[in-house]
C-alpha cells in the first residue's frame, strides 16, 4: 500500500493535536445520553459487566457512506427495488465521507470500480478470503460477543471466527510487529470502554468497496454502554499517510440475548476467486473488460 | 423432468425474525443480476458449509444432455438460523430452484429460492441472507 505524504499534511499537523478532542466529543454525545456513570452489575475485577452478545442496528459493510450489505445491493438491483438509503456510518466530518489525501481518494475509487469487476486477485475484499476484518468492521458485519477476564475485554465475531483481547491498563507493544486487528490496549471511563489500537498492518478493509487505513493508522475506539441492551461505537482513525484529518465512524448495537454462536469455518465454502475471476482452463485470467481496465495493467 | 408444484408454504418469511450473517462478498461480482434463471431438476448434493453452502441439481436439457448445476445458497449458519436443517435437503427429489446465472458462464447460479414438489418452499438466502443494510427490531 503506497503511503504518500501530501500538501494535506499542514491541516494533517493541526488535526492530529485535536484527535483527542474528536474522539472525546463522539464519546461524549453518547455518555450525556447515559449520563456517563455505570450503575448495573461489575465483574470480579471491579469492571462493567457488559457482556454478551451485540448486533448492529444497522449491518452491512458494503459501503460506509451508503451502509448495506453485499446481498441486499444486489437483490435491489435484481429485483429493481431502490437501494437502502441509510445514514452514513461517518459522524466527522459532517459531509460523512472519509478525508483522504487525492493519492488515497484514488485508490479507493479504484477499488470501489472493481468490486464488481474484479480480474486480479488484489482486487478482491480481504475480506472473501475470510481474512480477519481488521479494526471495526466486525461491528458492522456480524455478532459480536463480549467476554471479561480479569484485566482484559475479549471479542468473539461470529463471522469469521475472529476476536481481540484487549488489555486493561497495558502498554502497546513494540512498533515492529504488525497485525490483522492491531495492538488494542484499554480502559473504563464511567460506561465508556476507550480503546486505543495501534500495530495494525494495513491490509484489511473497512468496507467492499475499497475504503482502508494503512499501517500507520491510529484508531481510539468508544464503547458507551447507555443502557442494558444499548451500545454506541465509535472509532477515530488517524492516519497522516493517508487522510487530511482524523475522522470518526458510529454504528449502534443491540444486545441479543438470545443470540449462540456456531462454527464458521469460513474456507470450506468459499469460491470467491474461482467465480469472481474465473481464470481460463489454462490458468489465465479472463478478459480485462472492467470499467476500470487501465488501472488494472499495473 | 418437470417438477408438480403444490401449493406452496413459505416458511422463509415466517423465519425472517432471525439475526442474519452478514455478506460475505459483492454478489455482483460473482452473479449477474439481469440474467434470472429457473432450473428444474433432481437434487445429488448439499454442501453444508460456510460462507456459502452449495447443492447441486442435474438438470436434463431439450437436447436430452443432463448438466450437474452448482448452487449457491446461504451458509450453513445461515440456513440454520432460518429454521432450515440438512434434512431439509433430501437427495433424489425433483426441485424447481430460482436465482441468477454467474459471470463465468459455467453452470453455477445464486440460488433465491428452492421449492420442492411436496409444497415446501424456501429462500436459499445466499444474496437474500437476511433483511442486510435495512434497521432491525
Amino acid at each position: 500500500m503506497k503511503c504518500r505524504l501530501s500538501g494535506a499534511t499542514t491541516t494533517w499537523g493541526a488535526s492530529i493535536v485535536t484527535l483527542l478532542l474528536l474522539s472525546g466529543s463522539a464519546a461524549g454525545q453518547s455518555a450525556t445520553a447515559a449520563g456517563g456513570a455505570w450503575t448495573g452489575p461489575r465483574t470480579a475485577d471491579g469492571q462493567p459487566d457488559v457482556q454478551g452478545t451485540w448486533d448492529a442496528v444497522i449491518s452491512g459493510s458494503f459501503s460506509l457512506v451508503t451502509p448495506m450489505a453485499g446481498g441486499g445491493r444486489f437483490n435491489a438491483l435484481a429485483t429493481g427495488r431502490e437501494l437502502p438509503k441509510n445514514p452514513s456510518r461517518i459522524v466527522d466530518p459532517a459531509d460523512g465521507r472519509v478525508p483522504y489525501q487525492p493519492w488515497a481518494a484514488a485508490l479507493q475509487q479504484a477499488q470501489e470500480k472493481d468490486v464488481d469487476y474484479p480480474t486480479r486477485p488484489w482486487h478482491i475484499d480481504p475480506q472473501n478470503r475470510c481474512l480477519p476484518q481488521g479494526v471495526s468492521r466486525g461491528f458492522y458485519t456480524t455478532q459480536a460477543r463480549i467476554l471479561q477476564l480479569p484485566g482484559q475485554v475479549v471479542f468473539l465475531f461470529q463471522q469469521y471466527q475472529y476476536y481481540r483481547i484487549i488489555r486493561l491498563g497495558a502498554p502497546h507493544i513494540g512498533p515492529d510487529v504488525k497485525l490483522w486487528m492491531g495492538d488494542p490496549v484499554g480502559h473504563w471511563e464511567g460506561n465508556t470502554l476507550v480503546v486505543d489500537v495501534t500495530n495494525l498492518n494495513g491490509k484489511a478493509r473497512l468496507a467492499m468497496v475499497g475504503d482502508f487505513y494503512s499501517e500507520n493508522a491510529h484508531v481510539v475506539e468508544r464503547y458507551t454502554f447507555a443502557g442494558a441492551d444499548t451500545l454506541k461505537y465509535s472509532a477515530t482513525f488517524a492516519d497522516p499517510t493517508v487522510y487530511t484529518r482524523p475522522w470518526t465512524l458510529a454504528v449502534d448495537l443491540k444486545r441479543r440475548p438470545n443470540e449462540e454462536f456456531w462454527e464458521y469455518g469460513c474456507h470450506e465454502g468459499d469460491r470467491g476467486e474461482a467465480l469472481q475471476l474465473w481464470p481460463a482452463e489454462d490458468g489465465t485470467y479472463k478478459k480485462d473488460d472492467s470499467p476500470n481496465k487501465k488501472e488494472n495493467a499495473r | 423432468m418437470t417438477v408438480k408444484l403444490l401449493a406452496a408454504v413459505t416458511v422463509a418469511g415466517m423465519l425472517g425474525a432471525s439475526v442474519p450473517a452478514g455478506a460475505h462478498h459483492s454478489f455482483a461480482s460473482e452473479f449477474d443480476q439481469d440474467k434470472p434463471i429457473t432450473l428444474r431438476g433432481r437434487l445429488t448434493k448439499m454442501e453444508w458449509v460456510n460462507p456459502h453452502g452449495w447443492i447441486y441439481v442435474d438438470v436434463k436439457g431439450d437436447d436430452g444432455r443432463t448438466v450437474t448445476w452448482a448452487v449457491e445458497t446461504g451458509g450453513g449458519a445461515a440456513l440454520l438460523r432460518r429454521g432450515l436443517r440438512k434434512t431439509d435437503f433430501p437427495m433424489g427429489v425433483e426441485v424447481l430452484v430460482e436465482g441468477y446465472l454467474a459471470k463465468n458462464g459455467r453452470p453455477i447460479a445464486n440460488g433465491r429460492e428452492v421449492k420442492f414438489a411436496d409444497g415446501r418452499n424456501f429462500s436459499l438466502g445466499s444474496s437474500l441472507a437476511g433483511a442486510e443494510g435495512t434497521a432491525k427490531p
